[in-house]
Order: structure tokens, then C-alpha cells, then sequence
């Protein structure tokens, strides 16, 4: 059953609802006025980037487990997503921050979590392109996705440690409720929306991989010479 | 909605306009996610079309819809 | 009864596996010597860097410390499994699964060893360069450095496997090391800043008790990966 279609189809169009709503209907935010807009957004991208990073994590487990490479895939396709979505996110921070703050870039504990974040998915991106041998390939990066995301929440907490100047987390409660309604489309918009995009990439990183797998073997070399000698 | 001196509204308790930031955020995040998931659909087809026998991907993209 | 006999002989094989390690690195120690002058010489950098400002180098001073033990550990870390590579003993590893864990605490504690030796050597020179000075406990310090160093060693030993037979590998290890341990970096420039200039707040120990956290859980978990690592 291929469900990335009608995800894509079904979160593109519920963003749309949602952001017409956010940014047409809905009234501005009690302190930062139409720049908190950005909320509809900014918020959505940052649960999405995390349940797909989470996705990346789960199946790095089971690819270790299962050393299959329908996993190996998904930990690729699900980390690639992750990657774009994350730094998305950090472009949507600091252009909230500038309005809001005065500076692009900030200790802010999230935007410096999204920061690291980046990077380490990334490295693992990049180690998935220097690796040749596909089994080495799938257990390194595997390793390398568990590791970076068993860091996700410790290096959350130390930051906020540091300074904390962003707002309490937006959850539903924070939130004025003419705002919530539209956060929450936007969001599940959002998550469909990126779900499906890593399913699509999913099916075209396993096909690469299964032909990578299928590539013809080359015949034995003749058996070599023995010439009686010691 | 006047662009009103968003930056000298820092610190002043509201901010006033600021919908260049809006609308820059929503555009570049609109284009990268329309982009990236016309991208996917795209490697998505062509490695359709390679599984299965040799046929033309018959699979389009759906109608993005924008704001 | 055969558990306590299993993970003492497991301990037995760690700390042969360390004691061999120190006795290759001791027997190399011109090699030890050259990082050491490494890490002085990163230290002179900052401070050429950043200028006369005697202020700003006393306040920053555990910050230009631990990025110096930072990219010593490169180097550091880089060797570790050097050996087995070049005579080829990365395969009889593969063969011994009950001395996986133990290789791999071995050789993650060597590492640690050697970094805090690294850390140890290296602040009486952070005190000379850039005027610091020592307002907290010396155990407090010694505490907080060696924690630093093992949660440095833990990802670090890993990695250091996990690109042992790899061509980047000299760019791999700092591209997948360096974000990774961003809160242990955190939590040990602000441990050792803190014991250095003083601490009103008392806020030494929870940085102290955020590095412990970082070391349990990554000792553990590469401990857990090193044998997929190894297999592959």
C-alpha cells in the first residue's frame, strides 16, 4: 500500500488550511503582534523534525538488529528529512529571533539544539556517502544515529542551562486558544506532509540499495598456478 | 499591518508590523518543502519505473497546493 | 555464582587490555611528548588570538583549555586502533566476542587515562598564560577534568573504531565527535570555570552531575555498539 501520495496530498493541503487560518483569521499575538505568525510554522517544523529524526533512530536499532536494508534505508531517508526539516528550522529561528530579540543568533537552548543537531545528522549523511561496502555502511551508520540521537536530549538541558530566553515550550496551554486550532492543523499538515516526503525518499534509497546489492558478481579468478616449487 | 520600526520596538513590550519576517519565513519554508517534495517524487518515479517492468511512470505528482 | 566469575575475568581482560595499551603508549612516549607541545602550542594560539586582554583571557580561560584537550583528542583518539590495523589484528577481535567489551573499555579507559595526564599537564600552563587562578577546591578541578576527558574518550574510543579502516578517517573523527559531545564540552568549561574564578551560586555541581550523566550514558551505550562496530 503506497501511502506517501496521499500523505503528501492530504498535509500539503491541511498546511494550507492551517497557514491561511494563521496568517488571514486568526488575531496577532498578545506581545509580538503579526511577527508571531511565525508560530504556525516554526512550531510544526520543530515536533516534525523530531518524530522523524525519532523514525531515523528506531530504525537504526532495527537495522543493527535486522541488518536488513529495507531499515538502512529508512534510517537514510528519515535522517535526510530530518536534516532539511532541522535546518529549516534553524533559518525559521533566527528569523524569529531578529524581531523578537534583536539578533539573528542567540544561546537560545533550541536554536542551539537545532544547531548541533544539524551537524551530527549531517555526519551521518556524510559517512553514508564515504562508506562503499554496503553492510559496513548500514551497521556505521546505524551506530552513528543511535549515538547522535541518544544526545538530542542531554544537549537540550545543557543549553537550557546556559540561558533560557525563549518562550515556554508552545504547547496548547501556552497558547491563546483562537491559536491553538490552527497549530494543530498545521502541525499534523505538517507531519503528514513530512512522513510522506521520507516515505518517497525511503522507496527510492531501498531501490538504489537493492540494486547496489544486485550488482552482478564478478567470476572467480582462475585458481592460481602451482608450480610444484615451495 | 504598517510596517512600523520593528527593530526600535524591541524591549517596548509590542511589536509593530513585522510582516516582511513572516513573509520571508513562510516563503523560503513553503519553497524548500515544495521543492524537496517535488524532488522526492521525482526519484520516487524513476525508481518505480526501474523495479517494475519496463513502462512509463504513470504516477504524477499531485497539485501542490499554495497559499 | 558464574556471573561474578564472568565479570571478574571481564575486568581482568579490561585492565590487561589497558595496561597494554599505557605500555605501547609509554614505550612511544616521544609520541606523548609531541602532543603535549601540540596542546601547549593551541594554547599559545589562544592567546595570541585573543590579545592582551587579561580580563577576557582569566575569564575564558577553561574554555581555551578544553578546546586544546579537544583537538589533542583527535590525535589521540586517532591512534587508538592504529595498531590493529596495520598488523591486521582488527579481525581476530571479530573472533572473541566475549573480549569485545572488555577491548573496547580497555582502550576507551587508556584513552581517558591519557587525556586527564593531557589535562593535568596542561593547567599549570592555562594558570601561567592567561593569568588564571584556582578559587575553588584542587578535588573539585581534578573531578571535573577527568570526567570531562572520559565523556571526551567514551564517543571518542567508538568512533575512533568505527573509522579505523576508513580513508577520511582523519576528517570523519573530529566531523562526528565534535557536535556529539557539545554538552560534555558545555558542562566542563563551565566546571572548570567556575572552580577557577569562583562560584557564588553554587553551580559547580550540577554541571558536574550533567557530565556524569553524559559519561554513564555513553560509556554504556558504545560499550553496547562496539561489538557491531567491530563486526562489520
Amino acid at each position: 500500500m503506497k501511502w506517501e501520495l496521499p500523505l503528501i496530498g492530504l498535509g500539503a493541503i491541511l498546511l494550507t488550511i492551517a497557514h491561511v487560518w494563521g496568517l488571514f483569521i486568526a488575531p496577532p499575538e498578545a506581545m509580538m503582534g503579526d511577527v508571531g505568525r511565525i508560530l504556525y510554522i516554526h512550531v510544526p517544523t520543530a515536533w516534525a523534525a523530531l518524530v522523524i529524526l525519532t523514525v531515523s533512530f528506531i530504525a537504526a536499532i532495527g537495522a543493527l538488529w535486522t541488518s536488513s536494508y529495507g531499515w538502512d534505508a529508512a534510517v537514510e531517508a528519515f535522517a535526510e528529512v530530518g536534516v532539511i526539516l532541522t535546518a529549516l528550522l534553524l533559518f525559521q529561528g533566527s528569523m524569529w529571533a531578529k524581531p523578537t530579540w534583536g539578533v539573528f543568533w542567540t544561546w537560545d537552548p533550541r536554536l542551539t539544539t537545532s544547531a548541533v543537531l544539524v551537524v551530527l545528522f549531517l555526519g551521518v549523511l556524510v559517512l553514508r556517502r564515504i562508506v562503499d561496502n554496503p553492510e559496513k555502511r548500514l551497521t556505521v551508520s546505524a551506530v552513528a544515529t543511535i549515538i547522535a540521537y541518544v544526545d538530542v536530549p542531554i544537549v537540550y538541558f545543557a543549553i537550557k542551562w546556559w540561558r533560557t530566553l525563549h518562550q515556554p515550550f508552545s504547547s496548547p496551554d501556552t497558547v491563546d486558544s483562537a491559536m491553538v486550532s490552527p497549530l494543530r492543523v498545521a502541525a499534523f499538515g505538517m507531519l503528514f506532509l513530512a512522513i510522506g516526503i521520507a516515505m518517497a525518499r525511503w522507496r527510492s534509497i531501498r531501490a538504489r540499495l537493492h540494486t547496489e546489492a544486485d550488482a552482478p558478481e564478478l567470476p572467480d579468478l582462475p585458481a592460481p598456478l602451482d608450480l610444484g616449487g615451495t | 499591518m504598517e510596517p512600523a520600526a520593528v527593530d526600535g520596538a524591541v524591549g517596548a513590550g509590542l511589536i509593530l508590523g513585522g510582516w516582511g519576517y513572516v513573509w520571508v519565513v513562510y516563503g523560503v519554508s513553503w519553497t524548500v518543502l515544495v521543492l524537496y517534495t517535488a524532488l522526492a517524487l521525482v526519484l520516487r518515479g524513476r525508481a518505480l519505473a526501474a523495479e517494475s517492468s519496463p513502462s512509463p511512470s504513470a504516477e504524477n505528482p499531485p497539485q501542490e497546493s499554495t497559499s | 555464582m558464574s556471573v561474578v566469575a564472568d565479570f571478574v575475568s571481564v575486568l581482568k581482560q579490561i585492565v590487561q587490555v589497558l595496561r597494554k595499551d599505557l605500555l605501547i603508549e609509554w614505550r612511544a612516549r616521544s609520541r606523548a611528548f609531541a602532543l603535549a607541545c601540540f596542546a601547549l602550542t593551541i594554547l599559545l594560539l589562544f592567546s595570541f588570538a585573543v590579545g592582551p586582554d587579561t580580563a577576557a583571557l582569566r575569564q575564558h580561560a577553561g574554555a581555551y583549555l578544553w578546546l586544546s584537550l579537544l583537538l589533542s583528542s583527535t590525535l589521540l583518539l586517532d591512534r587508538s586502533f592504529q595498531i590493529e590495523v596495520e598488523s591486521g589484528a582488527m579481525e581476530t577481535l571479530v573472533l572473541a566476542p566475549t573480549n569485545q567489551a572488555a577491548v573496547y573499555y580497555g582502550k576507551a579507559l587508556s584513552n581517558a587515562l591519557q587525556l586527564s595526564l593531557l589535562a593535568a599537564l596542561m593547567f599549570p600552563a592555562v594558570l601561567a598564560l592567561f593569568d588564571g587562578r584556582l578559587d575553588g577546591s584542587p578535588l573539585l578541578l581534578g573531578v571535573g577534568l577527568v570526567l570531562g576527558c572520559a565523556g571526551l574518550s567514551a564517543p571518542g574510543t567508538l568512533y575512533a573504531a568505527l573509522t579505523a579502516r576508513l580513508n577520511s578517517r582523519q576528517l570523519l573523527l573530529p566531523l562526528l565527535l565534535f557536535p556529539l559531545i557539545v554538552p560534555c564540552l558545555l558542562a566542563s568549561v563551565k566546571a572548570t570555570t567556575l572552580v577557577m574564578t569562583g562560584d557564588p551560586m553554587n553551580q559547580v555541581d550540577s554541571w558536574l552531575k550533567l557530565l556524569l550523566a553524559f559519561d554513564v550514558v555513553y560509556w554504556a551505550v558504545c560499550g553496547v555498539l562496539f561489538g557491531k562496530v567491530i563486526d562489520a
